[in-house]
């Protein structure tokens, strides 16, 4: 059977090409998280291997859970043509830094099972990566904190959480001061030098790949260009809405797993939609969706490519009307997406802040640890910031522990001998009629404002 | 996304004539209709030229013996369409007798509308491009604008139309500007690749005192030489059905040449040039050929090599065959190394999609299983019906699946439940 003739592309050049494609940002992660704290002497030679072993064990759980699969079903040629190694290997690139490994394997298992489940390779529904990624996301929870995203760098010089926690903490949606200014500028953002998973954080590498891809025609180019280029429109619009400059959806597009999620996970060649409208479509979708998902306070794009991978096939048969009458075929989804995009704006302007917040306090972190709330704040006191680990449960402060201050040592004890800081618990309630300690007033204010404002934020949120 | 495919043009310049078969099998298929009337009986002695079949229905147009001979038997034969078809065979005599002749007229210009098209019917003039549909019926609507001349041949390998454009270049001229005058048709387009600046430059040459005629060169992309895709190329218009909607007709290069044939010489349909080629042969030319000469004739004076595939027509939209009898609208035999890429499996990379130039979606075709009537429906929606077989969806496919194979499974499922 015809033709007689082929062209030299053939599935395994896909393959290769996307590994070409993750090895500068690979490069550019183990030089960042790895190199450079060895470098500095903040980890051990081989504590620098770490993510290389992950990315191993991970790749090879994946292999043998379907090499075993292979061999059940008696299907000899299958490994040759399954690319076996693969959710293994995304999913080692896309989970923090200092993932455990038995999270690790378990993650990678479940990725090739979900894989094998559909009949394996070419035949699965959703991203097999995505899949672990969403379930050690659910029952890890406590796991994937801070601590786990930053290199012993940035832990050493970076006092907030990644970019996306942070940007779900602030108030409002946040400005210039609160969600690029903790991190460097916009540059550390293109470049990558701001905290995230292994592989993520350069967007510019990312857009080298990007280029790479589709010049090579590895991937369906399409796709990154319109989901980025939606959650872009869309938070521009939001930014321009609330007075933020053009900073705000480049903060958008730079940071989080966007850029990476959009070239190497919507791509994935199995779950993405095969037809090029189809393919627009799907990146409008998106982009849609993870705007609304950060605004709820989550990183979306590992979720929002889960949420369209089944609607793919529904895209795709817009998109093979689209290529006999366009319009006819379209117009519905246009007319939906711009309504939802619309009911975005309308939402989202609601987010303005009201009020000033005090100037002196600062959120560093917000973690959830079982059913307690765990806040790291700041507040300036009398010698500098005084800093607190709060903990809440049931909407109720049940401890406060200063982790560092700089305060005068004598007053410091005064207000710990009188046991203020029972007092500000006891009195939460009502915390404004609690009284300063005397002969240590503008430390005890301090403190009693600090709780002021988590007890603020707390309600707000 | 138009799709540039190697070309492989590997035959030498010079053409050579195989006129000398010992046996003809002429086969009783027109297009791919094999519903014909046969006019011979065994034993009956023809000449070159005679009537031996005429096909049946709306489009009764004549096949004609390509030597002068006795008929020896009905056969069976293998025809560029893979399938088996019922052939005349006519043991040659050498003679090249032929029957009394029509008259023809001292300039081909000098026919009416009328004479033409009984003409084109009587000579038995089909598109030699690779359909085989009756010139003459295209020819029958009076409101013709346009005359695109296709001389695209865009399959690898095939050089057929171009050795002849270059060798009968005034004849193809003359011939046109005869059909012009003739339909009164206002202009003629003959599509060039861009690449064959040689061929361009041969009709620049010659094309002075045609004021009608014009040249455009068009990509050098596959499918480019498709009906639908050279129009919209040099034109820019799109119609529904067939060209003519627009006032177009389209030519292949060769079919000019036998319509200047038919006119000049009252000479039908009998012989024709063939691209003989693939890395399989040793001599790789273009001959020119009786209709109904065995194929295998020819393959062993080309010297082919052992264990070779061969192929009726172009790699692209071929079939592979074991005999072959040469039809009037097969324009290349290939013999080549048996290699066969092993299928794996699809990965929905969506390639077949941005290559089909009928706008089809070959994976999603290719995906939907029918076994119950609803499905029937599911598969309607992707429109297989308006698949050309150019087969780029199967040439891309890095999984090698043979994805052609299943549009047209399916192509025919539509047909069959319309």
């Amino acid at each position: 059977m015809g033709p007689f003739l082929r062209d030299k592309y053939k599935t395994n050049r896909i393959m290769f090409n996307l590994l070409i494609a993750l090895l500068p940002l690979f490069i550019f992660s183990f030089s960042k998280n790895c190199f450079n704290p060895y470098r500095l002497g903040l980890i051990s030679f081989i504590d620098m291997f770490d993510p290389i072993i992950n990315i191993i064990i991970a790749s090879l759980t994946s292999f043998v859970i379907e090499a075993i699969y292979a061999l059940i079903l008696k299907k000899k040629n299958y490994i040759k043509n399954s690319y076996a190694f693969f959710p293994g290997l995304f999913l080692a690139l896309i989970l923090p830094l200092h993932t455990p490994i038995y999270i690790l394997v378990i993650g990678s298992a479940i990725a090739s099972i979900s894989k094998l489940i559909f009949g394996g390779f070419g035949k699965n529904l959703f991203n097999p990566a995505l899949v672990g990624y969403l379930v050690i996301m659910l029952f890890f929870t406590n796991i994937l904190t801070t601590d786990n995203y930053f290199s012993a760098y940035e832990l050493d010089t970076i006092s907030k959480a990644t970019p996306l926690t942070n940007a779900s903490m602030v108030t409002g949606i946040g400005n210039y001061d609160q969600l690029i200014k903790p991190y460097g500028d916009l540059s550390d953002f293109f470049i990558g030098t701001i905290p995230g998973s292994f592989i993520e954080t350069s967007a510019l590498l990312c857009l080298a790949s990007y280029l790479f891809l589709s010049f090579t025609k590895t991937i369906k180019w399409r796709i990154p260009l319109v989901y980025v280029s939606t959650v872009f429109v869309l938070t521009l619009g939001i930014g321009r809405l609330l007075g933020e400059g053009i900073y705000y959806p480049l903060f958008h597009i730079l940071s989080g797993g966007l850029m990476f999620g959009a070239i190497f996970m919507a791509t994935d060649p199995v779950t993405s939609a095969v037809t090029p409208v189809g393919q627009i479509l799907q990146g409008i979708l998106l982009g849609i969706i993870t705007v609304i998902f950060r605004f709820t306070g989550v990183e979306g794009v590992a979720f929002s490519i889960l949420i369209v991978n089944p609607i793919v096939i529904l895209l795709d048969k817009i998109g093979v009307q689209a290529r006999f009458n366009f319009i006819k075929s379209v117009i519905w989804f246009l007319l939906v997406t711009i309504i939802i995009m619309i009911t975005i704006f309308v939402l989202a302007s609601t987010r303005r802040v009201k009020g000033n917040l005090d100037p002196n306090f600062e959120m560093i972190s917000k973690e959830k640890i079982n059913n307690q709330i765990v806040y790291n704040v700041s507040q300036k006191g009398y010698g500098g910031k005084i800093k607190a680990k709060i903990t809440f449960e049931n909407n109720q402060i049940i401890n406060i522990e200063i982790t560092s201050h700089h305060e005068n040592m004598k007053q410091y004890d005064l207000i710990m001998e009188k046991g203020y800081l029972n007092d500000l618990i006891n009195n939460q309630d009502n915390i404004e009629s609690l009284d300063t300690v005397s002969s240590a007033t503008v430390t005890s204010n301090a403190l009693k404002k600090m709780i002021a404002n988590v007890l603020e934020y707390e309600k707000s949120n | 996304m138009k799709v540039k495919i190697p070309k492989n043009k590997l035959t030498t310049e010079h053409l050579i004539v195989y006129n000398k078969p010992k046996k003809v099998y002429i086969p009783l298929i027109s297009g791919n209709d094999t519903n014909i009337t046969i006019l011979v009986k065994k034993g009956e002695y023809v000449y070159k030229g005679s009537i031996v079949g005429k096909r049946k229905g709306d489009f009764r147009i004549p096949i004609h013996s390509s030597v002068s001979g006795t008929v020896l038997d009905f056969e069976e034969r293998t025809c560029s369409n893979g399938t088996k078809v019922k052939c005349v065979v006519i043991e040659n005599d050498f003679k090249e007798k032929i029957e009394q002749k029509l008259t023809v007229k001292r300039s081909i210009n000098k026919y009416t509308k009328e004479e033409f098209i009984e003409r084109l019917m009587e000579c038995g003039i089909i598109g030699l491009g690779g359909a085989g549909f009756p010139t003459y019926v295209k020819y029958e609507p009076k409101n013709i604008k346009t005359l695109i001349v296709n001389a695209v041949e865009c399959e690898p390998y095939i050089t057929a139309d171009e050795i002849l454009a270059k060798q009968k270049c005034e004849e193809i001229l003359e011939a046109i500007d005869a059909i012009l005058e003739i339909n009164k048709i206002d202009e003629a387009i003959i599509a060039i690749k861009k690449e064959n600046t040689e061929l361009k430059q041969l009709f620049d040459n010659f094309i002075g005192t045609y004021l009608k005629i014009k040249i455009k060169l068009v990509p050098n992309v596959y499918p480019m030489g498709w009906e639908r895709t050279l129009i919209k190329e040099v034109t820019g218009k799109e119609y529904d059905k067939y060209p003519i909607e627009e006032g177009i007709v389209v030519n292949n290069i060769s079919t000019i040449y036998a319509i200047y044939e038919a006119l000049k010489y009252n000479k039908p349909l009998i012989e024709r040039i063939i691209t003989f080629s693939g890395e399989n042969i040793e001599d790789k030319r273009n001959v020119l050929v009786k209709i109904g000469t065995d194929a295998k004739e020819v393959l062993e004076q080309l010297k082919i090599k052992e264990n070779s595939i061969i192929v009726a027509g172009g790699p692209m939209m071929g079939n592979k065959v074991d005999d072959l009898v040469i039809s009037a609208n097969l324009n290349c035999i290939l013999a080549l190394n048996n290699n066969i890429d092993i299928p794996s499996i699809c990965l929905k990379c969506g390639k077949c999609v941005e290559v089909c130039p009928a706008k089809l979606s070959p994976v999603l075709i290719m995906k939907t299983k029918y076994k119950k009537e609803k499905d029937i429906n599911k598969i309607k929606k992707l429109h297989p019906e308006k698949c050309i077989e150019c087969g780029l969806c199967s040439y891309i496919c890095p999984a090698n699946l043979l994805v052609r194979e299943r549009v047209r499974e399916a192509k025919e499922l539509v047909r069959r439940n319309k």
